[in-house]
């Protein structure tokens, strides 16, 4: 641990001092490349149309990669997947640092700093998937209800006719209350119509679909945020879940197998342990409670 | 234009008038009714074993034991047990208490989402098996009567086809067996789930599980209200307005409520089995479920088995339940069908007494 300070505000002025010098020297050399790259690439267009062309070949290609990387991202989020780590170890700027450096240093530094700037990428991309998900649940839902809205334009279509018909032939029915059986009726059979036709199980399957796929995207989103501060993920959770199963079942079995002190299991000896086969026979109220649960369910 | 029914001024208003009256009758009934009134599941029950979340009670006699082997009564998990137990009235457990039956029931409980991995083979083969053999214990006979409802009826016969020696009689009511035979009837209204269920890939299924870990209530309720559109629309304007005159009438339509109300979560794991391997892959029927890495073999059923079936039954078509005849290894198999529908056939004033006896006639011949 290093020695205090003598005069702590004065060793913290200097320190400011230092780091603003810092940033206005690492700002000025920044202005002063930029401003030379803007003159290369005025020189070069003054070179004729050959210069322009190798420079908008440049430009292009450029492109071409950031969409190649775009491409790629969405990969990089499933973990464990070979191909998509070792891209993002490639696009990671601090793993050519670490080349040269120290990689303890920099797993502690990761460790306890918790996210970088270099993650801030990918929460945005994550955002991006899920917002993409959202706007195809969003797509979905307006699929669906087309259907069942078309549902009810059909079973009011339907209505209409059968009581146009019903009054040509001078059998409408004699009051609301009729009226209103007979709407239901038509009613109920155009949507149980509706349910089974392939177009509405296919629209509502899709909406659950896109539904699902969205509430999974955000679950990775919400994990990815709180897997740094150490709180447990849904993902970790079921896996307790899980193991907690396993395990129940496998006490379960052993218990069965387990042998008692007589050598029988313990289970085996408890039914060996029966009385005649014929159960004693009750009457109302010769049995006493063992425990009330309170009458209620 | 729609046209609609002549009606002179007069009439109208005395419609409206009534409907008004009507209305302002179910509020005062409505705002007095508090909610021990509507209590369901009353029928007094000591509890005799748990295991996880799963209960095991036994039902206080009401009646001299006339029937020496115990009932279990197993319902599925996409409801509860309470329905089996709506009000004094309409009650096949007071039924059956009342006819001199030894009644066990198993409540499975509320599942959450840390109950996504429990398996069909753990509800069959551990939580089952376990209050089998806690009535066995308890009772101590070698066998027991089983009484399926629904899923608990999958659960119950395949309980049967794995563990005949405990199992004296099965009876089954409204329980789905070939999950392909849904449009046996032609009938629009039936077999929607079935259809629903179809339309769905594996990985749609396994998604919903990954996302949500279990089935949740509210969804199997949403996808119920689909199986009648309009009814599930009219209920609480149309519906409650004919029976809120009724104090009676109205009483059983809150209780009714309370109960679908309390719709638990379907276990993830389970719900996969329930949805893939029985509705899209049908496996029970053709002998290829598997449970606990053995195959239930219906012909291993060889206790005598009951089969009670609702014809009006909505989302159990009566063709999927009355497929046993001849699948199973036992010749002593009975259909009882009867004209009401799905949950009906248990809280329907016209049922009632008709399945206990039913049930209760073909136990008592067979208890020797």
């Amino acid at each position: 641990m290093s020695e205090a300070p003598a005069n702590p505000w004065e060793a913290f002025a200097r320190q400011s001092r230092d780091m603003l010098e810092s940033q206005a020297a690492l700002t000025r050399s920044w202005l002063e490349g930029q401003s030379k790259l803007a003159e290369a690439m005025g020189e070069a267009q003054k070179q004729g149309a050959g210069s322009a062309e190798a420079m908008q070949d440049l430009w292009r290609s450029w492109f071409s990669l950031g969409s190649a990387f775009g491409q790629a991202m969405p990969g990089m989020a499933d973990s464990g997947k070979v191909a998509g780590e070792t891209l993002g170890r490639m696009m990671d700027p601090m793993s050519l640092m670490l080349v040269g450096g120290s990689q303890v240093g920099e797993t502690i530094r990761r460790l306890t700093e918790g996210p970088r700037l270099a993650d801030l990428g990918s929460i945005e991309r994550r955002m991006g998937r899920l917002m993409e998900q959202w706007l195809a649940v969003q797509a979905a839902a307006r699929a669906y209800e087309a259907v069942v809205a078309g549902a009810w334009g059909e079973a009011t279509r339907r209505y209409g006719s059968e009581m146009a018909e019903l009054q040509r032939r001078g059998t409408a029915p004699a009051d609301a209350k009729a009226a209103l059986k007979s709407w239901l009726d038509i009613a109920n059979r155009t949507l149980l119509e509706t349910h089974r036709s392939p177009k509405f199980l296919e629209a509502q399957g899709e909406l659950l679909r896109k539904g699902m796929e969205f509430l999974l995207v955000e679950r990775e989103v919400v994990e990815a945020m709180v897997e740094p501060a150490g709180l447990p993920t849904r993902s970790e959770i079921d896996e307790v879940h899980r193991s907690l199963q396993d395990l129940k079942r496998r006490v379960r079995t052993l218990e069965k197998s387990t042998p008692k002190v007589d050598g029988k299991p313990e289970k085996a000896a408890a039914l060996a342990a029966k009385p005649a086969r014929k159960p004693a026979v009750r009457k109302p109220s010769a049995r006493k409670p063992r425990r009330k649960n309170g009458e209620a369910a | 234009m729609i046209p609609t029914p002549p009606a002179g001024p007069a009439a109208l208003m005395r419609d409206a008038a009534e409907l008004n009256q009507k209305i302002a009758s179910g509020i005062e009934k409505l705002a007095r009714i508090r909610d021990e009134d509507v209590e369901i599941a009353t029928t007094p029950k000591d509890e005799v074993f748990s295991i996880d979340k799963v209960t095991l009670y036994r039902y206080r006699p009401l009646a001299e034991q006339r029937i020496a082997t115990p009932v279990l009564i197993v319902y599925s998990l996409i409801g509860r047990y309470t329905m089996t137990d709506l009000q004094e009235d309409r009650s096949l457990m007071r039924n059956l208490l009342s006819q001199g039956l030894d009644v066990w029931v198993v409540d499975w409980g509320n599942s959450s989402r840390a109950d996504r991995y429990l398996t069909f083979d753990d509800y069959v083969l551990t939580y089952l098996d376990e209050c089998v053999d806690a009535m066995r214990r308890e009772t101590g006979a070698e066998k027991v009567n089983l009484l399926g409802i629904c899923e608990g009826g999958v659960f119950t016969i395949a309980y049967a086809a794995l563990m005949p020696q405990k199992v004296k009689n099965l009876v089954l009511t409204v329980t789905p067996l070939d999950f392909h035979a849904d449009q046996a009837d032609g009938k629009i209204e039936h077999g929607f789930l079935n259809v629903w269920t179809r339309s769905l890939s594996a990985d749609d299924i396994d998604r919903m599980i990954e996302v949500w870990g279990v089935l949740p209530g509210e969804f199997t309720g949403a996808v119920f209200n689909m199986l009648t559109p309009i009814r599930s629309i009219t209920k609480y304007n149309l519906d409650l307005l004919d029976v809120v005159d009724d104090e009676a009438k109205l009483l059983n339509f809150l209780r009714m409520e309370k109960w679908l109300a309390d719709r638990p979560h379907h276990p993830g794991e389970a719900a996969k089995q329930w949805l893939k391997d029985l509705y899209q892959a049908n496996k029970l029927i053709r002998n290829e479920l598997e449970l606990g890495g053995r195959n239930v073999d219906l012909k291993q059923v060889t206790m005598p088995v009951l089969n009670i079936f609702a014809e009006g039954d909505h989302i159990i078509p009566p063709a999927t339940s009355c497929v046993l005849d001849g699948k199973i290894g036992t010749d002593d198999y009975t259909e009882m069908s009867l004209k009401s529908g799905h949950i009906g056939l248990f809280v329907s004033a016209k049922s009632q007494g008709i399945v206990s006896k039913g049930v209760v006639d073909f136990l008592a011949a067979r208890d020797d």
